[in-house]
């Protein structure tokens, strides 16, 4: 018998090798199947005690045993057959020229590694073995599709238990799920069972909208929170008013009218939530702040922090601070570029197109060329574009000077982080055009890096204020992501099916 | 497997940090929650803010809420006549769905009192249907049980349930799916699935290992009610 060097890693899901018998009868004596590191190599796979074999003389099924269980076809020469194991059953199934023969075995690897094998009894016997390195005969990837499906859909049939996204909830799971997802968990048929699955799908739904809701309001999407809470608040007005009407009027019309107060106040549904909350001046606040800085008004989001959450400036040994000056010396450089840039065309107006304005636009390497046409045309100081050139060399001094003064606060911090946004920030002056400067200089002056420290900030005042630094829902996404990855070392095939990625996120 | 494994809270702080997901990712999420809970003008606000698409055109989620809404507030016939203006494929090739509409219709008519025409309209309508399967009679039978009743309290839950707001959210759910299937689209929130996910996976590995569960307690109604001075 020969078998492979490696066990199968249960995360593939299902495993599949196949063979070519090349012995020259019909009935070869050979067995295809799966084996642990303890089956001995002189018997074949079947008859040894953890050993799973599929037998070409007579086309039955071994599992530990001398008899074998009726199965498949006989199979010999010229014919392929192919072995699997899918680990979210722990069962087996075997393929004759591409042709899916059933599954097999049980319990086939559960807490066991095992070894594709492959025996053969007589001499003039022989097999080729295909591990995947030409094509299948039979079509695997279809039916890894299929398996997949339906875990996936097993999947969806779990009820939730919408305690998951209560803290206080048992830490013991109530009752067990089938790991296989292949129970019938639901019965479709049950009215009751429905009944109870719709309040509790209304239940979630609310819980859902939290979830939805704390995530916008934690990165800021203003304008869609509010409106997805003004559309909860309308739905949940619409359910007590359901609430409130859910009686059998007979005969009609039952309820007197105008009396909206007493319905709400009996209703149970009448809920707090049918008012929304109006957003309370914290957030208002750390929503104007984030805005500064994505629309690169330091200074505004500098006071807003000062007056409204001084702590988060002091935040890190005050890198944040840092951070958010070090961006005000890149904005100050930006302007007196912008600046430049204008006086620049004004001048070429001035000399009336005698230089070509998009010729000084943005390259760093025509900045030689563009000194010594300064040097060489100096229009009349009274000229506007006179004028609008000091201002933009006024600016620029304004910068550098900022720009100084910020080096020799944190000349004494040596922590990398620091000296290395202080290196960058400083880099952007070597450009005369650092917003259109490509790669990191133009990345690090223009609009991404302004988001980047938005949500750095945002994320300082969350912080600062008790809140998690990650919205609840993207904690849910690595909570589920990373249940399944060790469910997945914990040989639970069928979480190797659920690709969070591919059912999640991918379009 | 046999042993229980125990995986500490930095180890598994160090797990989550290991999972790659991005906020694009999350905000497409987020969208298609939008999108199948028919939360239009979020929606569309969302697709500003935060520069997402969504799969469908923005209409469709309105006109789809349209029908929800006529359900939930009673008004089968309107649903129905939306439904067949939006596609009419979607009611012929459903039958249990038009059924259920039917059904519906036939309880609105009883929790108005219009008794004449609840029994007008389930024997023309519903009583042919009641023939061709034996879940249409029996749902058919539970429905007009509700006659022998005249007010609430005393309708024996078995069927007081049809009465329910659960009961049109269920026939709406129904008509939403179905519509959501005929534009290709998940009959269900990606996010909703996700915790289903979550609530299978955590239950499984529950079984098999001690490990942090997810404590959202302090996350969820973040900067609401809760803002102030630092």
């Amino acid at each position: 018998m020969a078998r492979t060097n490696h066990p199968i890693p249960p995360a593939c899901g299902i495993y599949y090798f196949e063979i070519e018998v090349l012995s020259k009868g019909q009935k070869a004596h050979i067995s295809i199947g799966f084996t642990t590191s303890d089956a001995r190599l002189n018997k074949l796979p079947g008859w040894e005690k953890n050993s799973w074999g599929y037998h070409g003389d007579d086309g039955f099924s071994f599992a530990a045993e001398k008899t074998g269980t009726t199965y498949g076809p006989t199979f010999g020469a010229g014919d392929i057959i192919g072995a699997g194991v899918d680990f979210s059953q722990n069962r087996a199934f075997f393929t004759k020229n591409g042709v899916h023969l059933g599954m097999v075995f049980e319990h086939i690897a559960e807490g066991v590694q095992v070894y594709p094998s492959v025996g053969l009894r007589h001499p003039n016997e022989g097999v080729r073995v295909n591990f995947g390195h030409t094509a299948f005969k039979f079509d695997i990837d279809d039916h890894v599709q299929q398996q997949r499906d339906a875990v996936w859909a097993g999947i969806q049939r779990t009820r939730i238990d919408w305690r998951v996204l209560d803290a206080k909830r048992s830490s013991a799971p109530s009752g067990s799920i089938d790991a296989t997802a292949f129970g019938e968990i639901h019965d479709a048929g049950n009215r009751d069972t429905d009944m109870v699955d719709a309040k509790a799908d209304e239940e979630g739904r609310d819980e859902a909208s939290r979830l939805v809701l704390s995530y916008l309001v934690h990165h800021g999407y203003a304008k869609t929170a509010e409106a997805l809470e003004a559309q909860l608040a309308r739905a949940a007005r619409a359910r007590n008013s359901e609430d409130a009407s859910n009686a059998l009027p007979v005969p009609p019309p039952a309820a007197p009218p105008a009396d909206s107060e007493l319905d709400d106040a009996d209703s149970p549904m009448a809920a707090p939530e049918s008012e929304p909350q109006p957003e309370t001046k914290a957030l208002t606040k750390r929503l104007a702040i984030v805005d500064a800085v994505r629309r690169g008004d330091i200074d505004d989001a500098l006071d807003g922090l000062r007056t409204r959450f001084p702590s988060v400036l002091a935040r890190d040994d005050l890198l944040v601070q840092l951070k958010l000056r070090c961006r005000k010396f890149v904005e100050l450089v930006n302007a007196a570029a912008e600046m430049k840039r204008r006086a620049d065309f004004e001048r070429d107006l001035d000399l009336g197109g005698a230089g070509k304005a998009d010729e000084h636009g943005g390259e760093g390497a025509a900045g030689v060329d563009v000194a010594a046409m300064d040097v060489d045309d100096v229009p009349a100081p009274s000229s506007p574009s006179a004028q609008s050139k000091s201002a933009a060399e006024g600016a620029l001094r304004t910068a550098i000077a900022y720009g100084k003064a910020l080096r020799a606060d944190y000349r004494h911090d040596l922590r990398p982080e620091v000296q290395g946004c202080l290196d960058k920030s400083f880099g952007v002056v070597a450009y005369h055009f650092p917003m259109d400067a490509g790669g990191e200089v133009g990345r690090w002056a223009g609009q991404e890096a302004r988001d980047v420290l938005a949500g750095e900030v945002n994320q300082a005042i969350l912080e600062s204020q008790g809140f998690p630094a990650r919205p609840a829902l993207e904690r849910v996404y690595r909570q589920t992501a990373a249940s399944l990855v060790q469910l997945g070392f914990l040989g639970v095939g069928a979480a190797v099916f659920a690709d969070v990625q591919r059912e999640l996120l991918d379009t | 497997m046999s042993s229980r494994t125990s995986i500490s809270t930095d180890e598994w702080e160090r797990r989550l940090e290991e999972v790659q997901v991005t906020k694009d990712d999350l905000n497409r999420l987020v969208m298609d929650y939008l999108v199948i809970e028919g939360y239009k003008s979020a929606a569309e606000e969302f697709s500003q803010e935060a520069s997402v698409m969504p799969a469908v055109d923005f209409e469709s989620i309105e006109s789809r809420m349209n029908i929800r809404e006529a359900l939930q507030r009673g008004d089968v016939q309107d649903a129905i006549t939306r439904v067949n203006d939006l596609n009419p494929e979607i009611l012929d090739t459903n039958p249990a769905l038009y059924f259920h509409l039917q059904q519906q219709k036939l309880i609105e008519f009883i929790r108005q009192g219009k008794i004449a025409e609840a029994l007008d309209f389930a024997q023309q309508e519903l009583a042919p249907r009641g023939e061709e399967s034996p879940e249409f009679l029996s749902e058919l039978e539970r429905t007009m049980a509700l006659l022998a009743f005249e007010s609430s309290p005393s309708v024996p839950s078995a069927i007081s349930d049809l009465l329910s707001p659960a009961q049109r959210i269920k026939t709406a759910g129904e008509v939403n799916a179905a519509i959501l299937e005929s534009l290709s689209q998940g009959k269900e929130a990606k996010l909703v699935a996700m915790l289903k996910l979550l609530c299978w996976g955590e239950s499984l590995l529950g079984e098999r290992a001690d490990f942090p569960k997810v404590d959202l307690s302090d996350g969820l109604g973040v900067g609401r009610g809760q803002g102030g001075e630092v």
